[in-house]
């Protein structure tokens, strides 16, 4: 596992634990309070994030077929290629495109008997130019902002049904959102999302620790104005 | 070693749209054809550029199945490739022929 892999499963399990740990501590606060606890969605939830853990080993973590293929060298090349495509602007499409490429280029060397260094003496190097090759600016602003445009709607699509799951009776398109609330969206997929993915581009740590910190400051918030 | 490094910069890409106007082919075999006729590059070098030709619409890609991996991309040249290529090899014979000329003086 690379390094970033490792921050990766990380990532996914301290997030899964952490909405698990919500869910219980709102279904037993519930209990406590003689309200009803949904516990279907509940079960439902921690399923989710149970599911979501795997789903992250098996798609980010897991060597596919073709890339066990690889030896050591040839592996290590073709993930610190991989990660660098990942953790760039490029739309997702383009860093598959260019990971099966790459994946199929370095097996065909592997199978002609080359040395790795022969064929990409400089990983850096090589994924700064496959993502010079593959940027456009006003292209990549576009898609920034169609990606914060679809974060927003997912945000909103989550929260609005979490709202109706509490009252169920409620028709769903009735439920009502606090305009506080999708301001703060707005805020998150148009500013934050995208400055993230920035540092995450420069492979910053404070791509990691930006979020946990927001979200400190946002707990905090609501506790002193509560 | 320094300058032709500099010069095959310059000639790399007319070479790649030569070869591919003569045969359809993947990434891995533009560099084999390029290294057997004596020509210094290696995939890290070529693969950024037929990216690179890819986005000016200069090649059309087939996939075939690949004996190793993942589907091999094979490029051929479109229209647009081609009046590329010509434009490479007039400009490229015109200063061959001019330096040529300058060094017999």
């Amino acid at each position: 596992m690379t390094k970033r892999d490792k921050v990766v499963m990380i990532n996914a399990v301290v997030l899964a634990i952490l909405v698990i740990a919500t869910t219980i501590l709102q279904a037993a606060t519930n209990a406590e309070q003689n309200r009803p606890v949904l516990w279907p969605v509940t079960i439902a939830i921690i399923l989710l994030c149970l599911f979501s853990v795997v789903f992250v080993f098996i798609r980010r973590v897991r060597k596919s077929t073709y890339e066990k293929r690889l030896k050591p060298d040839f592996f290590n090349a073709y993930q610190g290629i991989k990660d660098a495509l990942v953790s760039s602007e490029l739309p997702t499409v383009y860093q598959r495109e260019a990971s099966s490429d790459i994946l199929e280029l370095l097996l065909s060397a592997q199978a002609s008997g080359k040395t790795v260094d022969s064929v990409i003496p400089n990983t850096k190097e090589f994924s700064k130019r496959i993502l010079y090759a593959y940027s456009s600016k006003s292209r990549a602003g576009v898609i920034g902002l169609i990606d914060g445009c679809i974060a927003f709607l997912l945000f909103v699509l989550v929260s609005h049904t979490l709202l109706w799951l509490e009252q169920t009776s409620q028709n769903y398109f009735i439920v009502k959102t606090d305009a506080s609330m999708i301001f703060f969206f707005i805020i998150i997929a148009i500013c934050v999302l995208p400055f993230l993915r920035r540092l995450a581009a420069k492979q910053s740590y404070w791509a990691y620790i930006l979020p946990l910190l927001t979200g400190i400051l946002l707990i905090g918030l609501m506790e002193i104005s509560r | 070693m320094n300058d032709e490094t500099q010069l095959l910069k310059g000639i790399l890409e007319g070479c790649i749209l030569e070869l591919l106007s003569r045969e359809a082919t993947y990434g891995y075999r533009v560099v084999e054809i390029l290294q057997n006729a004596g020509i210094d590059t290696n995939e890290a070098t070529v693969y950024p550029i037929l990216i690179r030709l890819q986005k000016q619409n200069a090649l059309r890609i087939e996939k075939r199945a690949s004996p190793y991996g993942p589907d091999r991309k094979y490029y051929s040249l479109t229209a647009q490739g081609e009046a590329m290529r010509e434009r490479f090899r007039s400009s490229f014979l015109r200063i061959s022929q001019i330096v040529n000329e300058f060094f017999e003086r």
